[in-house]
């Protein structure tokens, strides 16, 4: 494993916005995963967690945020195993927001909004065009 | 988590203010009776003088008919609202109180009748005689500020 | 030219959307109960509000993204859902008073029954909120919120004694049939008013749909070093027509009808008639802004795509957010509750909440992570901010007592 950029955790990462690889807006860093590296102990960040569940994880509530992931973990057409878990080698740059490589719709932050898109917004007249002057 | 604290704190101590601001049990003492009466006896006033003003407004031609219309209305609400709740507050044992209530239910029930006069008139397009239908509020504005000197 | 238009139409959104059914019904009453004793608190929230305003445009602006979008990496989520969750539920409070307030207003022109017009509006406003543009949102509402200039009108034809109002003001008393607890709860009501949150959410957020850069910081200070005074002189308008007319008549404001009675008894029909137009104004203003700010707080919480400048299907949860509370504040206000006690209710939470609110925009705008270190806060404007916020939290902590107490003002 190569070194790793050294970011603070906490202060660079960690509910930080993430832009998918076309800029748009796509959910907070929830949660990260952590691995230790068995020759120098460091730990090294290697996946992003995001989307319904990991928050409420996070901050305590296991049982729940474990069920409401599991709720989103499946995708069609993504190219995540694991739509709520971004792998490191995903994430273009680490800055002011966190930027994917990926499409915001292979993600499970994503799920709640083609949900609602799909079954309540598109169907009101007006809703694919930007407002009028 | 302290979050949700933070919302129950808020919702009991809403609902604790909302019981608290409206007592209409019964008057524990004749003190408590006259100060109820005597807030009852004011919010009754602002709505009579309320209702004399949009009067003499009509009737100078300065208001818009479907405004006094409303603004009228809900003085005579309001009015009405005070009068039952005093009449429904259990005044305290004794003479001075049984007077109390008379003297300002009489008023009230004057000041409620004319108010409606007004209402009646307005809604009937009638809004340039309103200063001689609205006349008779001026005594009972009157008496009411006597009411409330007295319990002062 | 176009840069000029900018800064006025900006102006013209702060006057509309800071003077709304909070600030009418508030400055009215205030005005009517207590005189001019009370007309420092405006003074001292209107510079609270263009310091902070200042703050959230300029974070704004240099940082592409809004204040509270910035409280949950900045701040930590548990305190940002904390913030999130008082402000979203005073928010929708907010929310019910103004719609209330528009239906009332329309009410007064149409002699139909408020409560039948509530759904009508609340329909209204979310269609506005749908189709019509950010931009076009604030120059409409912003000019005919304009309108209120006519309260400023009916003080100047009154022809009041100048000086003696001027005294009245500046040496303020408790008049003697109120006592301390009273004249702190309504001071309280009315800086509550001055400073509500949605205000700084949406002014953040709006700068963010607008598209502030580097570039406008000039037109965020003009926006709010003229716009925000501009709706204080508004309030005070307000407060000196019940002053001038009600108090000596001993009215007690508890309609909004009341408010414009001082217009109505010495401008006539077409002073009260521009007075509605106003009055509709600025509560649908308020409507639009603080179902926005509904949107804007949930989404930018959890990093949603957001905004108007979107298309609705790019944004589809901020917009069924908005949605739901509107069909929240409609359910609330049709059920007849009185909306003069929604409105004084949300002012005054409101003061509960505001250390909340205001805290996030101070750090911020002090961290030169964020503003990059030519844009932070300078150090008169830094001491001016904290005094404030430590005024936010003495009064966020006697609020509630004095609510109780005061039997919430009565």
């Amino acid at each position: 494993m190569t070194d790793g950029r050294v970011l603070h955790a906490g202060l660079h990462v960690l509910d930080r916005q993430m832009r998918d690889r076309h800029g748009r807006l796509c959910g907070k860093v929830d949660d990260l995963e952590l691995e230790r590296n068995e020759e120098t102990g460091a730990m090294y960040v290697t996946a992003v967690l995001s989307g319904p569940g990991h928050l409420l994880y996070r901050t305590g509530r296991r049982r729940i945020g474990t069920w409401l992931a599991k709720l989103t973990s499946h995708i069609e057409r993504s190219s995540l195993e694991d739509p709520g878990r971004i792998p490191y080698d995903r994430i273009k740059s680490v800055g002011v927001t966190v930027d994917l490589a990926i499409e915001a719709n292979e993600l499970a932050t994503f799920a709640a909004e083609r949900w609602t898109r799909d079954h309540i917004v598109g169907h009101v007249p007006g809703s694919r065009h930007d407002a009028d002057e | 988590m302290s979050s949700r604290r933070v919302l129950a704190g808020l919702i009991v101590s809403l609902l604790a203010a909302g019981c608290v601001a409206h007592p209409v049990g019964p008057a524990r003492s004749v003190e408590s009776y006259e100060r109820k009466a005597n807030t009852t006896a004011e919010s009754a006033l602002s709505a009579v003088e309320t209702v004399r003003l949009l009067a003499g407004a009509g009737a100078d031609g300065n208001a818009l008919r479907s405004y006094l219309s409303v603004a009228v209305s809900e003085q005579e609400d309001a009015l009405g609202g005070v009068r039952g709740t005093f009449m429904s507050i259990q005044p305290p044992e004794g003479v001075p109180s049984a007077v109390l209530r008379d003297e300002l239910s009489t008023i009230l029930t004057s000041a409620f009748d004319h108010v409606g006069d007004v209402r009646i008139e307005i809604r009937r397009g009638h809004v340039a005689e309103l200063d001689t239908v609205a006349a008779p509020l001026s005594l009972d504005a009157a008496e009411l500020r006597d009411l409330i000197e007295e319990l002062s | 030219m176009k840069r000029v238009l900018g800064i006025f139409l900006g102006i013209l959104t702060a006057i509309g959307g800071f003077v709304d059914m909070g600030d009418l019904v508030a400055n009215a009453a205030v005005g009517a109960r207590f005189d001019m004793n009370l007309a420092w608190v405006v003074v001292v929230g209107v510079v609270g509000i263009v310091v902070y305003a200042e703050m959230s445009g300029r974070v704004a602006a240099i940082c592409g993204r809004p204040v509270f979008d910035l409280v949950r990496e900045r701040l930590g989520p548990r305190f940002g859902l904390a913030n999130l969750v008082a402000s979203f539920a005073i928010n929708l409070l907010t929310l019910t008073a103004e719609i209330a307030g528009v239906a009332i207003a329309l009410s007064l022109v149409s002699s139909v029954n408020y409560l039948l017009l509530v759904p009508f509006v609340m329909v209204l406003v979310w269609l506005v909120v749908w189709r019509l543009s950010f931009a076009m949102m604030e120059r409409i509402f912003g000019l005919l919120g304009l309108c209120l200039l006519v309260f400023v009108v009916t003080v100047w034809r009154i022809g009041p004694d100048w000086s003696q109002l001027w005294s009245d003001a500046s040496s303020p008393v408790i008049p003697s049939d109120e006592n301390v607890f009273s004249y702190a709860y309504y001071a309280i009501a009315l800086f509550g008013a001055a400073m509500t949150p949605y205000e700084v959410f949406f002014f953040s957020s709006g700068a963010v749909e607008d598209g502030w850069t580097v570039k406008d910081l000039n037109e965020n200070r003009a926006n709010v070093f003229i716009g925000f005074p501009l709706g204080g002189l508004l309030s005070l308008a307000i407060m000196a027509c019940a002053f001038l007319v009600l108090a000596p008549a001993d009215i007690g404001v508890d309609t909004l009808s009341q408010v414009a009675l001082p217009v109505t008894v010495t401008v006539g029909k077409l002073g009260l008639a521009i007075a509605l137009i106003g009055i509709f104004a600025a509560t649908f203003g308020a409507a639009l802004e603080t179902s926005l700010s509904a949107g804007y707080t949930v989404a930018q919480y959890l990093g949603w795509p957001w905004g108007k400048r979107l298309r609705p299907v790019e944004a589809s949860r901020f917009h069924v957010v908005i949605l739901m509370a509107l069909v929240v504040a409609l359910l609330i206000a049709i059920s007849g509750v009185d909306p003069v006690k929604v409105t004084e209710y949300s002012i005054v939470l409101s003061a509960a909440a505001l250390p909340l609110t205001y805290f996030p925009i101070l750090v911020i705008a002090n961290d030169p992570a964020y503003m990059g270190d030519e844009h932070t806060n300078g150090r008169i404007f830094n001491m001016i901010a904290s005094v404030y916020l430590v005024i936010l939290v003495v009064v966020s902590i006697v609020t509630i007592p004095l609510m109780i107490i005061t039997r919430a003002g009565s």
